[in-house]
């Protein structure tokens, strides 16, 4: 396994700010690997996914300290254009992830590849390609001003997939959406993560990252609190401590245990649960 | 892809002209209609004008807006110009209160013509062209992506600011606010209502940037390509010299006829 | 300065974080003839965006955005409104070196790009009237006006300066009125990526300020701590050296330290 995220005591204060917003982060993410942020409001979370994808420094103003090389490029020494081939960001607000420049939704996804000089043959190409990943085939005629969030959210993220990355980071990418829309996302950030695109993920959603995540970070004003599997962290009693929400498998299980079962691991998935519960009325 | 309807343009040829010979055209015609000594030739524009809104079906919004500001500025042209200017030396027509002179009421013919042919030709173009298509055009010949961004991003943003704001006023009435009062109550129900709109508006544009970066928008060095295809065709050619041969024509016969070396068939028009 | 380097410091301010505010000031002109027509006076209010944009961006920005205003309006509205493009550009000009040399921050200062703004609108959009328009365009009150003076004094350039000069006057002091108060309210996080005043970009990230060096040491023993528990003695040095000073940088061991981190890489 090769690591393709490798952040090295990275430390990020936004010009004219009191403090900073990043101290000494420091991670790795492997190829084709599941990895999920948590934290509370305020712990610096987008600004990490931002300075993933180069924003910073590049984009916001400020000071930083320390390294960050996306497969094996330092960050601080490129810039988001050519990063953005290698890393794709897609966050909460689906209506901020438009370009405005684009009259139907085909022309919104082909936005980046005009950018970088790509031919029309390939464009046509890719864009159907990247309209049928998403299942957006059909609103490719349509205004990308007209749709519902869900939509425009499935249209941002295929005109990141369009870059063709091998990171992708989602910043609460489905908070807006309600469930039936972030399932659509999810369903395909899953797909995409079995075809070998490593995703960076921050959500709020504690059994989703339960269930995916092969690490699972969290982070507490700025500072890396806690790193490991999903069963590592989520069943320390610090994490809750730490005013992050756990999935409510790990609290049901806690329930079991206190009312006298003996249970040797606890669950933080449906299936360890299912298991678990099997067990206890056994 | 030249020829079909697209996003609620009626097909026609002059949807199918390329936008840039339409640009050339609206250049020639108004250009033409300025360096013309008197109003004759504009007005023989405007009716050309006209038949090709027709037959472009854009006749009846294209007659609103020509007559909708022809009418008023004529009228107030008219008045100012015909009754007030100091080069009025022949008198037409006694108001009573003044007298519409001769050489102020064709100045302001001029002016209207002028004004008339210039609107009537850009509206046209701009009613006949899917600005996508003008921007692939531009970037086609070079023209940097920053410049269609803004061309393209004003024509969206600021319909969806506007929408956002009629969903405020509309609130607004419903609550019977507007009727109420004079100026400064409907000022101070108003105000408080926009400021959010207009903040978060602003504070938005900070991810807007976000997501042109990330798509490779601050790139350099690199010739844009765009998703559109337009096509110049024989006829775009064709159009193009006409406009050119036109006003090359009417800037030498304009002159001459200034010069008083030729005298132009119509005697009515008077100069400007 | 040179023509270059005064090239390179107005193709400097056309950030990507500048250019997406455009549309956006664009649409906040636009809004200020929405908001006059609601409160139902004869007025434009159409440079409230110009002169934000103009303290957060800069002149020139502040001038393109005046500039596409007019195409805008020209497009979907009436094309009358094209040549007065040069006054929008104009004052988004003037609005943007009086912000730049600091006149925004004050109120006498204010009311100076108020007075100058109306002065320079004044002059360019009369002689746009009477050149272009021959004296009257017919779409607004203004034009009413100046027939009504044009009868009274019989001097076409007189009737529409007196006209231009007193809708101006009362426009751009409401306009600059209103862009005052949005910038005053727009949040710091947000004013802070912008080169306000013009400082310049580079400048500021040259003397970048410290990071909370002491209190990672300190924390970092202490995972889990509450941030607020940290030592009362470093945050005192920082905000003193912040407050004190405000982009410069605080301590001279500071810079040195972050000299050092800047070479490595």
């Amino acid at each position: 396994m090769t690591e393709v995220i490798r952040v090295d005591d990275f430390s990020f204060r936004y010009r004219d700010a009191d403090r900073s917003t990043l101290k000494r982060v420091s991670f790795s993410v492997e190829q084709g690997s599941f990895f999920c942020i948590v934290g509370a409001n305020g712990s610096g979370k987008s600004t990490l996914c931002n300075a993933l994808v180069g924003l910073i420094p590049h984009y916001f103003v400020g000071k930083s300290k320390g390294s960050i090389r996306i497969e094996d490029i330092d960050v601080a020494a490129s810039n988001i254009a050519d990063l953005s081939r290698h890393v794709g960001l897609v966050f909460q607000n689906p209506f901020n992830q438009l370009s405005y420049t684009a009259g139907t939704v085909a022309e919104e996804l082909a936005f980046g590849l005009g950018n970088y000089g790509v031919p029309r043959e390939t464009m046509h190409a890719k864009v159907a390609r990247v309209a049928a990943l998403m299942h957006i085939e059909d609103l490719l005629g349509k205004n990308p001003l007209e749709l519902s969030g869900g939509q425009v959210q499935r249209v941002a993220l295929g005109s990141t997939l369009i870059m063709e990355p091998d990171i992708l980071v989602l910043d609460e990418c489905t908070a807006q959406l309600d469930p039936l829309g972030s399932e659509e996302i999810f369903d395909i950030v899953k797909r995409l993560n079995h075809e070998g695109i490593t995703v960076v993920m921050v959500d709020h959603d504690m059994e989703r990252v339960a269930r995916c995540a092969d690490q699972v970070m969290v982070l507490g004003a700025g500072r890396v609190r806690a790193m490991g599997t999903p069963e590592e962290v989520f069943t320390d009693p610090e994490t809750v401590k730490r005013g992050i929400d756990i999935p409510d498998y790990v609290k049901l299980g806690r329930g079991l245990q206190d009312a006298g079962f003996d249970l040797p691991d606890l669950p933080v998935r449906e299936d360890q649960a299912v298991r678990m519960i099997r067990k206890a009325l056994r | 892809m030249p020829g079909r309807a697209s996003n609620g343009i009626p097909d026609s040829p002059l949807a199918r002209m390329h936008p840039m010979a339409k640009i050339a055209g609206v250049c020639s015609l108004g250009l033409a209609t300025l360096a013309w000594p008197d109003f004759t030739l504009g007005l023989g524009i405007i009716v050309i004008l006209f038949v090709a809104a027709a037959l472009a079906r854009v006749l009846r919004p294209f007659s609103g807006v020509m007559l909708g500001f022809g009418i008023p500025v004529t009228l107030m042209l008219l008045f100012i110009q015909g009754c007030y200017s100091p080069r009025n030396t022949k008198a037409i027509l006694d108001l009573g209160f003044a007298e519409l002179g001769l050489e102020g009421s064709l100045y302001a013919a001029k002016i209207v013509v002028t004004l008339l042919v210039f609107l009537g030709s850009f509206y046209l173009t701009n009613k006949t062209t899917y600005m996508g298509r003008l921007v692939a055009a531009l970037t086609q010949i070079g023209v940097p992506s920053k410049i269609g961004y803004l061309i393209l991003a004003s024509l969206n943003v600021v319909p969806q600011m506007q929408r956002r704001i009629a969903v405020i006023e509309q609130s607004q009435h419903a609550r019977g606010l507007e009727t109420g009062g004079g100026l400064i109550p409907r000022a101070r129900a108003f105000l408080p209502l926009l400021g959010p709109v207009v903040l978060s508006s602003l504070t938005d544009s900070q991810e807007r940037g976000m997501t042109l970066e990330t798509r490779g928008f601050g790139i350099r060095g690199v010739r844009q390509t765009s998703y559109l295809e337009v096509v110049w065709r024989r006829s775009d050619t064709v159009m193009t010299i006409l406009f050119i041969v036109f006003l090359v024509l009417a800037l030498v016969l304009g002159c001459l006829a200034r010069a008083g070396l030729i005298t132009l068939a119509i005697q009515w028009g008077g100069r400007a | 300065m040179s023509a270059r380097s005064l090239w390179r410091g107005i193709t400097a301010q056309f950030s990507t974080k500048s250019l997406v505010l455009i549309p956006i000031a664009v649409g906040i002109n636009l809004i200020g003839g929405t908001l006059s027509s609601t409160l139902k006076l004869p007025l434009f209010l159409d440079m409230i965006g110009t002169t934000v944009i103009a303290c957060l961006s800069g002149p020139w920005v502040a001038a393109l955005c005046g500039l596409l205003t007019n195409i805008f309006l020209a497009l979907v509205a009436n094309p009358v409104y094209l040549p007065y493009a040069l006054s929008s550009v104009l004052c988004g000009l003037v609005i943007g070196y009086m912000v730049k040399a600091g006149l925004f921050k004050r109120i006498w200062g204010v009311v100076l790009v108020w007075l100058a703004c109306a002065l320079v609108n004044t002059v360019t959009a009369s002689l746009i009237t009477v050149l272009v328009y021959g004296g009257a365009t017919g779409v607004n009150g203004t034009s009413v006006l100046t027939a009504a003076l044009v009868v009274a004094v019989k001097n076409i350039v007189i009737s529409v300066l007196s006209s231009s000069m007193l809708e101006n006057l009362i426009d751009k002091g409401i306009t600059v009125l209103i862009a005052y108060v949005i910038v005053r309210r727009i949040p710091k996080r947000f004013l802070s990526q912008y080169a306000l005043d013009g400082s310049d970009d580079q400048a500021d990230l040259d003397d970048l300020d410290d990071l909370d060096e002491d209190e990672d040491d300190n924390e970092r023993e202490a995972a889990g701590a509450s941030s607020q528990e940290r030592p009362a003695r470093p945050r005192k040095v920082d905000g003193a050296a912040e407050s004190d000073c405000g982009s410069s940088t605080g301590d001279p061991a500071d810079s040195d330290r972050e000299r050092t981190q800047r070479s490595e890489r």
